[in-house]
């Protein structure tokens, strides 16, 4: 039964009009991502071949691993996705809690399984959806700019593309970019379908579609003043830190765990409670 | 009067109204039958002007839909799901209507409530509501402005034994009144009692017009 | 008359029973206020003289020009659009919830689709000034709680330490244009924009529209990206080639027209329906 209703889910969530929108919107921002990057590598790469650029080239400054869309701190592309990924991630599916709810489709639901599994399967959904609809861009940018830009490995005795060695995964930054990449991937994804899962939370509050799922965005925004105003130091703000290079300060392992479990309990908390208590009024 | 030459209706590729041509007389109760999505609403949409036609046109009184009119003047609808205001009570979601038109004051839309059997002095906010007092408010709503135009969907939904028989007596008023009126209602019994022509719907076409 | 009738209803019913909405803005003005004034202790200044208009350029002072060719990471102004993107989403629910349920009732009522819109309009100057009212209205509030200053003049070392900013020869009409009416005009002709949108598209990517143009606004220094106006480290204040404030009214305005008068056209044939009837085909194929 419970493998039934996530498979429900899952395919209410990753094959239906809004997860088709949200990949074109993201895909478009990766395509002009790639274009722009790719005339800009064309112009260094003609200088340099043709003996223009004098002195040290450093060429690291056009390495792939610190120019794809998770890592270009510098470019529109990567500050327009981070800073729309709170909408990114609930678009797809964040928001049918509410909607299920508001339409009284929960009580079909309800007297037919146990809300336990119901929700649960729904939280699973928003989840996997709210984390694709984030790595899936960020993969593609990644396997584009492969196509466009040399994967040199990193210095950090350049001022491009550097990160200082108190940050996150400092280390593998610099013996094993890729696999640093990709884990930042993954972290993105995890925090993405996280975002999309307190969407879901907050469905249990109010009505309103719109609400649901502009709230995560003013909550990231919100995190992202106090972390420029209030608490500087560490990369505080989830806009920020879920970038693979630094956009303020160092990033700290640490504080990105605390938020993952905030957010995961913050959300369990809110589901477990429900699943006892939740009347389909 | 209201006129509709070869009217068809298309939503994203799919036509749900085909090519109907059709008179409404004033004082006439037209009843619409057919099966589900046979297009019995759309109809109604098109005619409250809620959507326009993809082809051909409606006529009121003479003045065209969508050019001369955007709405029907002298219009009762009760159309979709009854919804009001949850925060109000049924007079003040009634009023809150009435005074954008200004036709009537707080005498009538008391009487329209009485008519559907709500009381006027009854503080229960709209949310408090059941299905079947929100259907009469619905109604009273419709009613209330004393529309030469009655446009009424599915009325008899959620409605008790009571309520069908201040329908049938607000029916017989409207009809003495000489309102031209459209309705729709599954029960096949209560709309050959209500109506003087059914119309039967299939497919987006008016397939029988039966005068009764 | 009946215009009249409907904008009552409107401020009846889409600001005065939704003041509650209003309350975030006011804490968040509150918030920054605060915020800011505590700053001045942290960085030595508590002996300058603070003026409210020291506040306001925080507010509204954007983002300076960027170059992504210096390599430094992009940081955005986030009270900047804070204050914007809270604007846009005031407006976004309210227009189209009358156009289901109990809408519906009051749209055959007016009789004329083009009424119906134009109070929509009105409704959003209104929303979009009683909002930046409250903030403006917040922040004289607190400078007198806090007995900030609330002359016309500004504190340039308070401004060149915590905003970076050094600002050209400030007269007082440049000030109320740069702090009051480029950005309430910045932000009616956003709002008015998203609500022009609303009759083509899904509200949400109303709002992601609004929201990538704030966005892109503070990323690029350009005429075409209105924000750029409403931003005082984008304007002639700031820079000499910055932006002029005649040009930035000029902008609102025409985007203004714009977004009213493709209302216009739209609405005339827009069907009013349910969500669900307007994706039939949608639906069938699912099925």
């Amino acid at each position: 039964m419970a493998a039934k209703c996530i498979k429900n889910e899952m395919r209410k969530a990753l094959f239906s009009k809004a997860s088709l929108i949200t990949y074109l919107l993201s895909f478009s921002l990766v395509i002009y991502h790639t274009v722009t990057k790719a005339e800009i590598y064309n112009e260094f790469y003609t200088a340099y071949q043709t003996g223009e650029v004098q002195g040290n080239p450093m060429i690291t400054a056009v390495s792939l691993y610190c120019n794809w869309l998770g890592a270009d701190v510098t470019s529109f592309a990567t500050s327009a996705f981070f800073f729309l990924f709170p909408i990114i991630a609930v678009m797809p599916y964040g928001w049918s809690m509410a909607g299920e709810i508001k339409s009284g489709y929960t009580k079909n639901v309800i007297s037919r399984i146990p809300r336990k599994v119901y929700f649960f399967s729904k939280y699973f959904a928003a989840f996997v959806s709210g984390a694709l609809a984030v790595m899936i861009p960020l993969l593609l940018s990644f396997l584009l700019m492969s196509l466009v830009l040399p994967a040199l490995h990193m210095e950090n005795i350049y001022p491009y593309g550097v990160i200082g060695e108190r940050s996150m995964w400092a280390e593998l930054y610099y013996s094993n970019p890729f696999l640093y990449s990709m884990l930042y991937v993954l972290l993105d994804g995890i925090f993405s379908g996280l975002t999309a899962c307190i969407s879901m939370a907050f469905a249990f509050f109010t009505r309103s579609q719109v609400s649901v799922v502009l709230m995560p965005f003013f909550l990231m925004l919100l995190l992202d003043y106090i972390d420029t105003n209030v608490l500087p130091g560490w990369e505080l703000s989830p806009v920020r830190f879920l970038q693979a290079l630094p956009v303020v300060n160092e990033r700290s392992g640490v504080i990105d765990l605390a938020f993952c479990l905030a957010f995961a309990v913050f959300t369990l908390g809110i589901i477990l409670y429900k699943e006892r208590k939740y009347e389909a009024l | 009067m209201i006129k509709l030459e070869n009217v068809s209706k298309s939503i994203k590729g799919k036509t749900v109204i085909d090519g109907i041509t059709q008179t409404f007389h004033g004082g006439i109760t037209y009843g619409l039958k057919g099966i589900n999505g046979s297009g019995k609403t759309m109809l109604m949409r098109l005619i409250s002007g809620l959507i326009y036609p993809t082809a051909g046109r409606i006529e009121i009184r003479g003045k065209e839909l969508g050019k001369d009119l955007s709405f029907p003047e002298n219009l009762g609808l009760l159309i979709e799901n009854p919804a009001f205001l949850d925060t109000y009570t049924g007079f003040d979601n009634l009023w809150l209507l009435a005074s954008l038109n200004n036709k009537v004051g707080k005498t009538e839309v008391r009487e329209a409530l009485l008519k559907t059997g709500l009381n006027p002095e009854d503080r229960r906010k709209y949310k408090k509501y059941s299905l079947g007092m929100k259907q009469r408010l619905g109604i009273a709503a419709a009613i209330m402005e004393k529309p030469q135009i009655l446009i009424l969907d599915e009325p008899l939904n959620a409605l008790d034994a009571e309520g069908v028989a201040l329908f049938d007596k607000i029916i017989r008023e409207e009809k003495e009144k000489g309102t031209l009126i459209i309705l729709s209602c599954h029960e096949e019994e209560k709309l050959r009692e209500y109506s003087d022509v059914i119309l039967t719907m299939e497919n987006g076409k008016i397939k029988n017009r039966e005068e009764l | 008359m009946r215009l009249y009738r409907l904008i009552r209803y409107d401020i009846k019913n889409g600001i005065c029973s939704r003041l509650y909405l209003y309350v975030p803005a006011a804490i968040l003005c509150s918030v920054f206020t605060i915020g800011f004034y505590m700053s001045l202790q942290n960085r030595n200044l508590e002996n300058e003289k603070l003026t409210i208009i020291n506040i306001l350029l925080y507010f509204f002072e954007g983002k300076e020009p960027f170059s992504p060719e210096l390599g430094n990471a992009f940081v955005f102004p986030v009270v900047w659009l804070f204050i914007f993107l809270y604007s846009a989403f005031l407006t976004l629910n309210y227009p189209y919830s009358n156009l289901t349920g109990y809408g519906v009732q009051v749209i055959t009522r007016t009789k004329s689709r083009k009424l119906w819109w134009l109070s929509k309009c009105f409704w959003v100057f209104l929303t979009t000034f009683l909002y930046f009212a409250v903030w403006y209205l917040v922040s004289l509030v607190l400078s007198l709680i806090l007995h900030i200053d609330l002359s016309i003049q500004y504190s340039e070392r308070i401004c060149a330490e915590l905003l970076d900013m050094k600002l050209q020869s400030v007269q007082a009409g440049s000030v109320w244009i740069s702090l009051v009416i480029l950005p309430v005009m910045t932000s009616v002709a956003v709002n008015l924009l998203q609500l022009c949108l609303g009759l083509f598209f899904d509200r949400i990517y109303c709002f992601l529209a609004s929201a990538v143009i704030l966005f892109a606004s503070t990323y690029f220094q350009t005429p075409l990206l209105i924000g750029n106006f409403a931003m005082v480290k984008r304007s002639v204040m700031y820079q000499e080639n910055g932006m002029d404030f005649t040009q930035g009214i000029i902008a609102c305005v025409a985007l203004i027209i714009l977004s009213i008068g493709a209302g216009f056209w739209r609405i005339r044939k827009y069907d009013i329906l349910k969500k669900h009837e307007r994706g039939l085909q949608q639906e069938a194929e699912d099925d």
